[in-house]
């Protein structure tokens, strides 16, 4: 089955592509350096809260390990640093995967003083999909079935459904993916329900050049996505194919 | 695991720092973490995750049947007043003008972008 190009119909909320490393340096050098190209280009920053806390929390904490200490914003584009690791987001409406891929491109190879001063541990890419007013287990290829006599005799009615599940799909490569319906997000009017698809795609091959890893973790991002989706379900996004 | 981590809780209940229940933990640390979200013990509440306007108008006007190439947003200084600018570059061609300027007006209006000091332009 060929997977349609694009879809027309906006949906993607976020994506991230994150590069994380085995080496630290210290935030003060990572903060400089980014700084200094981020402003140029026209970026503001901001300090995260987790640099309240005492370094000895901070460092030694694996969950905070990863997590941003400081982010630069310019539009929907945003830069989160922390002492081992960079990542580049877009928040907000994505044109399309050469704009993210360009954007990516352009100031990573800005900052070659930083990164050729770390060691690559893991290379991700995160796409976060946002389908309102659906319950997107009836319009998935995945389905969870749950007995009818759960609760004895009483007749049961599903509130919601959350599925997390990670697959090996080679030796480098890995896919974390988590799909929920019925939850609730912000938007600047009202708060909005429906669905949400979470893919988290990452590599641990250091040998390869990051730009061939960029478009191999999009290429298995977008296939799963689409090979996820019924059929039905992608013609009401309006598909658009290669010609 | 548990203990430490509401020791580590900031009082701002907005901040991503993650809040999970311990059989998550693993899970939760081999996630990309730069956008740490956490699921509420119900499961339906999905933290830092948000429609942003720019998607929000996207969504509309693909209501409308058009296709966006993409979105732009500048600022604009009027006076003591700033203004945000959103461009919305189409795909398709406009076909009936008049009707389009007519459903520019209800989005902004749909979305309260006045009040919000956001001007729509759609080109």
């Amino acid at each position: 089955m060929s997977i349609p190009k694009k879809l027309k119909k906006t949906t993607i909320l976020e994506s991230i592509v994150e590069f994380r490393y085995k080496n630290k340096i210290e935030i003060e050098e990572v903060f400089f350096i980014v700084r200094s190209i981020l402003e140029e280009n026209g970026f503001t920053y901001e300090k995260q809260q987790i640099m309240d806390l005492p370094v000895a929390i901070r460092e030694n904490d694996p969950k905070l390990k990863y997590a941003p200490n400081y982010s630069f914003k310019k539009d929907s584009n945003i830069v989160h640093i922390s002492p081992y690791m960079i990542s580049f987001n877009i928040k907000g409406f994505y044109s399309s995967w050469t704009n993210f891929l360009n954007f990516i491109i352009s100031l990573f190879s800005e900052l070659n003083n930083l990164t050729s001063k770390w060691d690559l541990e893991r290379t991700s890419m995160r796409y976060i999909d946002f389908f309102e007013n659906t319950n997107i287990f009836d319009n998935i290829n995945i389905s969870i079935n749950v007995p009818s006599n759960l609760c004895a005799d009483n007749d049961i009615e599903e509130k919601s459904k959350n599925f997390i599940s990670e697959f090996k799909c080679s030796e480098d490569i890995s896919i974390r993916m988590q799909i929920v319906n019925n939850l609730e997000i912000k938007s600047i009017e009202s708060i909005k329900k429906g669905s949400i698809i979470d893919m988290d795609v990452f590599s641990i091959n250091l040998e390869k050049p990051y730009k061939d890893t960029l478009e191999e973790l999009h290429n298995i991002t977008k296939n799963s996505f689409f090979n996820i989706l019924t059929k039905e379900f992608i013609e009401t996004l309006d598909p658009e194919y290669e010609e | 695991m548990l203990d430490l981590m509401i020791d580590y809780r900031l009082p701002n209940e907005n901040y991503s720092l993650p809040v999970m229940v311990p059989q998550h933990y693993e899970e939760q640390y081999n996630k990309n973490h730069t956008l740490i979200e956490k699921l509420d013990r119900s499961g339906n509440t999905y933290d830092n995750i948000e429609m942003t306007i720019d998607n929000q108008i996207a969504l509309e006007i693909n209501d409308l049947g058009y296709t966006i190439e993409n979105i732009t947003k500048r600022e604009f200084n009027d006076f003591d007043k700033r203004f945000d600018i959103y461009t919305v570059e189409l795909k398709n061609e406009i076909e009936d003008y008049n009707l389009f300027v007519q459903n520019e007006k209800i989005i902004s209006k749909k979305l309260n972008l006045y009040t919000k000091n956001i001007m729509l332009e759609i080109v």
